[in-house]
């Protein structure tokens, strides 16, 4: 029987090469993630043990509590310093900076951009075991006015040595010369960062941390481990510093990269599992209407004396086969996958470490194992069924595939699940705090939705089909009716390839909802909020602050009335886990810029901040029990501990305040924190304001090259095509998904015709063209696509609703002429679907057709 | 009499160099206007290839095939497929019709093809006359056996072609079923003057014809009018 069914796999080439394509377009998605997040992640493990590879003991200032990068960290003194390097066991000390809000300018005068990846300045080390850089190109900088710089970065921009760069930190720009090309562990890029290696003194001067270091590097005496080391140094410190092991330092670092980038790790396998999930759709229709075709060769094989079984095992061999064939194949796809998404971040600009591709034991045996599984499991059922059959009932032309055991019970069944899976979803929205796990149930109610769908769609397919058909029947008589017939005819088939595209099409209409949603609340926002003058913002992204006198600089234009930066920061609430974000305003000037809802308190509770006020976001100050007249017990990033008389609640839809809102002069004096990140700007009366943003923007352009200056108009254009972007990537994804669903509709149309050979030598015979033929496939394929189509948007428009529509603060929208694109799409993608099958039935030789055995 | 469908010169090999088998070997012959030929021979004789040929469904290795003083031979894939959905009528052994249309729409499907609008008196005549009326909204799998190959008849006859060639028609069909089927044929001849080449092994269908072709290792050899049997 083994020799049956690797006889019958390898017999039935178009069979083969269908299943098997199925199964690795299933796993690819998967595979290429894994690939790609380990080939990143081992990349940043490998940069950060270069970078502390002679560093024993590091030692930084002790916060409170984990910053984000909003907050700059707090800095150590060169007294500190000193009393490092008394410590015995100590063979050398050395205070260093790395300040992560450098502008680097290229040689037109632009700040180069790294794509969210910091630029740093870092100081260059004098001490040879604890220099991590080597300089394959000029030397390192020993003098004032001397620079290197990555070697990615310098020839990226064209660079040279000698060539002046520009650098701006927190002062004014300064001027340096190249004198050297670094790379770190013999790679030239940083991690997609760009770096601006300076001597000590020129960094402290740079960042205006002049007599202070950001941390300290330790090399041990020989003999001295460096365990013992840093408890020994950690207990002649004192609690006020963080000390850790070189080892432990590398450990960590990595380990935030990587959760950093866990975001994309998780956003990527979810992808893979929609693809995976369709994917399944795919097989498991594959090997049904194979199997089916196939019945009356199982019979014979029965009449012949195979048993039940044996016809079954001979079937799960050849699924076990094409399994693992399809799954070693989508592994290959995988790491072409893998390679792709690289040169896509490539093109965002976000270089990922790491050379080669890492394929970890547990990409392969995951992905062999859910594909193994998802085919056994699609080839049993169908087989199972076969058999159940009398072997002489099924040599006769024209039978068709019994109906499962559970088939009168499928809609009750197919109600439950759907039923059980929107509960989840309504759970997932209402009851659940925890954001990740809100998340995570939402998401398997919706895929147990989809499930459900899946399962009651035979019974839409009938009325759907009949619907989207009359148009065509109309349009092109017999043909279409004749394509519509064909959806109807094997209900569950088109079912199944009609609803792996609804699932993919399901998650384009909600992301087209959530966007569009996102977009109507940001234009509220904007209306409401902003009073019509412009906004400025550091280009670097999150990691950024403004120069220390930008603001001063701004506030000097002559169109210029009003100039109010906003500051960011960190503070940790008492009692509570987790820090907050705290903005700090300008108590005179920001009301009058922006429209902050106050909701108990004065009306004018901003301009009342003072030093020791502070305003609560309303639901923030509910959930820590407190009101206005309360005092707010919280910790600042150095330690220190503060009191704050809470003077009133707002409520801010747009959110850029944080839960806790304190004057500039809190975030200098307790924060440590003197640069804004954000500023608005009123113009005088009678100014353009797109003519005074520009004269401001080309003014500050020589100045602070990394600013940015828009309009609020622009603002909002600015932030919908970031908007757009998000949803661009999103589609990108999600575009693997349908690819798997669209050849599930080429796999459907070619087995149907081979089914149907004779049928269509018929109608050959008696007087079809081939573009007749070409059309009736055509309009078959166009038929499931949109069955597939209008379910994906009817479901996706009833998540948006369910998922988004509570959201606070979100405006719901449903962008209406976009998903009649989606619609008009999918008719597009059943003619694409259909051109492959499409010749091959209008290719088939009618007299061959009509003899079809 | 005219010749309706005339071959010449038809010879049809398939394959190549030593495993090639001549199926037809250099076969002239005429079929002149509502007559109804019997083309018999066993298996192997070339009988089906000699019918394909003249449907214009395979093209011959040499020789030419005229049906209506049209050379099939120059006609390209969308004259030929034409030519088949006006001018000729098929019935075939099995797989007649199409699972998803009823009788009627069956029936009237090569006009439907061709975008035609049907001629209903024909029809309602055609319909009475072999006894379908009251089965026409019926799909073949509500039909039986006698009654499927009866709505192929129907569906030959519908668009009025100059030929019909009919493949085994009773192949399938009990004795009883053929019977019907064979006078229906019959019929169809002398009431309508239709023009009918049969390919059949059967001795008592090959009876009902005019004329009676024999074929034997891809020639004729016999070839002979003969009186009808009807009921």
């Amino acid at each position: 029987m083994l020799k049956v069914a690797i006889r019958g796999v390898i017999s039935r080439k178009l069979r083969l090469i269908l299943t098997t394509t199925a199964v690795a377009l299933g796993v690819m998605l998967m595979a290429g993630s894994y690939i790609f997040t380990d080939t990143f992640s081992k990349g940043f493990d490998q940069l950060f043990a270069n970078a502390f590879k002679g560093t024993d003991v590091s030692i930084s200032a002790q916060t409170p509590f984990d910053l984000d990068q909003i907050q700059q960290p707090p800095t150590l003194s060169l007294a500190d310093v000193n009393k490092v390097k008394a410590i015995d066991g100590v063979a050398a000390a050395e205070g260093g900076i790395f300040d992560q809000t450098a502008t680097i300018l290229d040689k037109k005068g632009k700040a180069i951009t790294t794509g969210g990846a910091p630029q740093s300045i870092a100081s260059t080390s004098s001490v040879a075991a604890l220099d991590s850089f080597e300089f394959p190109e000029g030397r390192v900088p020993t003098g004032p006015g001397e620079i290197a710089m990555d070697q990615s970065t310098v020839e990226r921009k064209d660079f040279k040595l000698g060539d002046t760069v520009r650098v701006q930190g927190s002062g004014a720009l300064q001027s340096f010369k190249l004198v050297g090309e670094l790379t770190l562990g013999g790679s030239g890029s940083v991690g997609g960062a760009s770096i601006a290696l300076v001597t000590l003194p020129e960094a402290q001067k740079l960042t205006g941390k002049e007599g202070k270091v950001d941390s300290i590097a330790v090399a041990a005496d020989p003999g001295v481990t460096p365990e013992a080391l840093r408890d020994r140094i950690a207990q002649d410190l004192g609690s006020k510093y963080d000390v850790k092991t070189g080892q432990q330092e590398q450990e960590d670092s990595a380990a935030d990269i990587r959760e950093g980038l866990g975001i994309l790790r998780t956003a990527l396998t979810a992808f893979a599992g929609i693809a995976l999930f369709v994917g399944a759709f795919l097989i498991f229709n594959t090997f049904s209407i194979t199997v089916a075709q196939r019945m009356r060769e199982l019979a014979l094989l029965r009449t012949l004396g195979a048993s039940r079984r044996q016809v079954r095992r001979s079937v799960l061999t050849e699924g076990l086969i094409i399994g693992i064939a399809g799954s070693l194949l989508g592994l290959g796809l995988g790491a072409l996958i893998a390679i792709g998404l690289r040169s896509l971040m490539a093109s965002f600009g976000i270089e990922l470490p790491g050379s080669g591709l890492v394929l970890e034991s547990r990409t392969v045996i995951l992905s062999l194992g859910i594909g193994v599984a998802i085919t056994l499991i699609s080839a049993y059922l169908p087989a199972a069924r076969a058999t159940r059959i009398p072997p002489i009932a099924a040599l006769q032309e024209g039978v068709v595939l019994p109906k499962g055991r559970g088939s009168r019970l499928q809609v009750p069944i197919a109600a439950v699940i759907f039923l059980v899976g929107a509960v989840l979803v309504l759970l997932g929205v209402v009851s659940i705090d925890d954001t990740d796990s809100a998340l995570g149930v939402r998401a398997l109610g919706a895929l147990i939705c989809f499930l459900g769908i899946g399962l009651l769609s035979p019974k839409l397919v009938v009325p759907m089909a009949r619907t989207i058909g009359a148009p065509l029947e109309r349009m092109a008589g017999l043909t279409g009716r004749l394509a519509r017939e064909n959806t109807m005819r094997q209900p569950g088939r088109t079912a199944i390839t009609a609803s792996a595209l609804m699932i993919g099409v399901a998650l384009v209409t909600f992301a087209l909802i959530f966007t569009s949603s996102f977009k109507s609340t940001l234009a509220e926002a904007v209306e409401q909020n902003l009073h019509g003058g412009a906004i400025v913002q550091d280009t670097g992204g999150q990691f950024m602050s403004f120069p220390d006198k930008a603001i001063g600089e701004i506030a000097t234009d002559p169109n210029v009335t009003t100039v109010s930066g906003v500051s960011a920061g960190q503070g940790l609430v008492l009692g509570k886990t987790d820090p907050s974000d705290v903005s700090g305003v300008d108590p005179d000037r920001f009301a009058k810029l922006y429209e902050l809802e106050i909701r108990d308190g004065p009306k004018d509770a901003i301009s009342r901040l003072g030093v020791d006020g502070v305003i609560l976001d309303a639901d923030y100050a509910t959930e820590l029990n407190l009101r206005v007249g309360s005092t707010l017990a919280m910790l600042t990033p150095s330690g220190k501990r503060i009191a704050l008389n809470v003077i009133g609640t707002k409520h801010d839809t747009t959110d850029l305040t944080g839960n806790v809102v304190v004057s500039n002069e809190v975030m200098r004096r307790d924060f440590g924190v003197d640069r804004d990140i954000f500023a608005m700007i009123a113009f005088r009366d009678g100014v353009d304001s797109d003519q005074a943003t520009k004269t401001l923007a080309d003014r500050l352009d020589g100045v602070y090259p990394r600013l940015k200056v828009q309009t609020d108009a622009q603002f909002q254009a600015d932030q919908e095509k970031q908007i757009d972007q998000f949803l661009g990537i999103i589609f990108a994804l999600l575009a693997l998904s349908i690819i798997v669903a669209i050849f599930g509709i080429v796999n459907t149309l070619v087995l149907a015709i081979t089914e149907r050979t004779r049928e269509l030598g018929l109608l050959r015979a008696i007087g079809t063209s081939r573009r007749q033929v070409r059309r009736m496939v055509r309009y078959e394929s166009v038929i499931t696509a949109l069955i597939g189509t209008a379910l994906g948007t009817i479901v996706g428009i009833l998540f948006g609703i369910v998922v988004a529509r509570p959201v606070e603060d979100l405006t719901f929208s449903i962008p209406g002429g976009n998903i009649v694109i989606v619609l008009i799409l999918g008719a597009i993608v059943g003619v694409f679907a259909a051109i492959w099958p499409a010749r091959r039935a209008s290719k088939l030789d009618v007299l061959a057709s009509l003899s079809y055995e | 009499m005219p010749e309706l469908v005339s071959a010449s010169g038809l010879t049809r090999v398939y394959g190549e160099g030593e495993a090639s088998v001549v199926a037809l070997d250099d076969v002239s012959v005429e079929f002149p206007v509502g007559r109804f030929t019997a083309i018999m021979g066993p298996s192997g004789s070339g009988k089906s290839t000699l019918m394909h040929l003249l449907a214009g469904l395979d093209r011959p290795t040499s020789g030419t095939v005229k049906i209506e003083d049209v050379e099939l031979g120059s006609l390209k894939d969308d004259a030929l497929t034409k030519l088949r959905r006006d001018r000729i009528g098929f019935i075939f052994q099995a797989f007649n019709l199409l699972p998803v249309l009823t009788a009627e729409e069956n029936i009237l499907l090569p006009q439907s093809i061709a975008g035609r609008k049907a001629d209903r008196e024909w029809f309602d005549q055609l319909v009475s006359t072999i006894g379908l009326t009251d089965r026409l909204t019926h799909r073949p799998s509500e039909l039986s056996g006698g009654q499927q190959q009866r709505v192929a008849v129907a569906r030959a006859l519908a668009s009025r072609p100059a030929v019909i060639f009919a493949d085994e028609p009773t192949g399938n069909l009990d004795s009883k079923t053929s019977i019907e089927i064979l006078s229906l044929l019959r019929r169809s001849v002398d009431e309508f003057g239709q023009t009918i080449v049969m390919v059949t092994h059967d001795e008592s269908a090959a009876a009902r014809a005019d004329r009676k072709i024999v074929l034997s290792d891809g020639k004729i050899v016999q070839d002979e009018s003969q009186q009808p049997k009807r009921d």
